[in-house]
């Protein structure tokens, strides 16, 4: 099962946020999806990398999706746009059931060509000098499904499942 | 809605050597005003870091960035960045990801020691 379509197991509560691209959202955001995490059942450690990884994709949104329009705190302030910041959100929907969590994270920023390249490794990360690429190597690594595609109306879509039980994630 | 300070303590034996300390969290939000921190250091010439991480309560990917960036410089002038009691939480994303290879993790303060004395 690819992470494409919607998984027909997700037949409970659907829950979706629309979040301004800034960063100070991203403590409420990892706040809610642990929340969630933790009474789905999942343990501490599972519960801190769904945090995380979905910390790494709303980061990403905030710092990259919407930077061709001068939206992005990497910016320098001569070159930021704050007056199109209220133009600019993305959504994470959250969806559970007994046996899996699904979130979503939808933006209408640049988009993707193809699956952003993250780094394959630690070691590879490192040799990059420690820039770039490990917010994608977590978001693969702490979840069990994660794909990205670009929407045909512009921006991008990142889907990512964790299991209760590992052994029932897809092995394609 | 800034869960965020670094704290560093006045020299105590020579200009090379800081103690300091994070409370809060570290990741895109707070991870520039870190960084301004310890620019300020390393002009004044500080090559050794004991950073006491017992109240970190969350790192990202950023907050990881920041800390090999601050590493790699440190080890250029042959000092050294010591990560001090990190939680658990944050023990393990580094254990996890691999970054215990690559930090310099104390659970003690043995190592100030040391630095103190060179």
């Amino acid at each position: 099962m690819s992470a494409e379509k919607q998984d027909s197991r997700l037949d409970t509560l659907d829950i979706e946020i629309q979040c301004p691209v800034k960063t100070r959202v991203l403590g409420v955001m990892r706040a809610f999806v642990s929340s969630v995490a933790g009474q789905m059942g999942f343990d501490d450690e599972a519960c801190d990398q769904i945090e995380m990884a979905v910390d790494e994709a709303c980061a990403n949104v905030v710092r990259h999706a919407y930077k061709h329009l001068g939206v992005s705190p990497d910016l320098p302030d001569c070159d930021r746009k704050d007056e199109l910041l209220a133009d600019c959100d993305f959504r994470m929907r959250v969806a559970f059931s007994e046996e899996v969590l699904e979130i979503t994270i939808t933006d209408h920023g640049i988009g993707v060509d193809k699956t952003p390249p993250g780094a394959s490794s630690v070691a590879e990360y490192e040799s990059r000098g420690g820039h770039g690429g490990l917010g994608v190597f977590i978001i693969r690594n702490f979840m069990d499904e994660a794909s990205f595609e670009s929407q045909p109306e512009g921006g991008t879509k990142l889907v990512m499942r964790k299991f209760l039980r590992p052994e029932n994630a897809s092995t394609e | 809605m800034k869960n965020y300070e670094l704290i560093v303590h006045p020299v105590e034996n020579g200009t090379h050597l800081r103690r300091s300390e994070i409370v809060g969290c570290l990741d895109s939000h707070t991870v520039i005003e870190f960084e301004k921190g310890f620019e300020q250091l390393l002009a004044d010439g500080v090559t050794t870091v004991f950073l006491n991480l017992e109240k970190l309560s969350y790192i990202s990917s950023a907050g990881i960035s920041a800390l090999m960036g601050l590493t790699h410089r440190l080890r250029q002038n042959e000092g050294e960045l010591y990560l001090l009691k990190p939680t658990e939480k944050v023990q393990r994303v580094f254990r996890t990801l691999g970054f215990t290879n690559i930090f310099r993790i104390v659970q003690d303060e043995s190592q100030l020691k040391v630095a103190q004395g060179d």
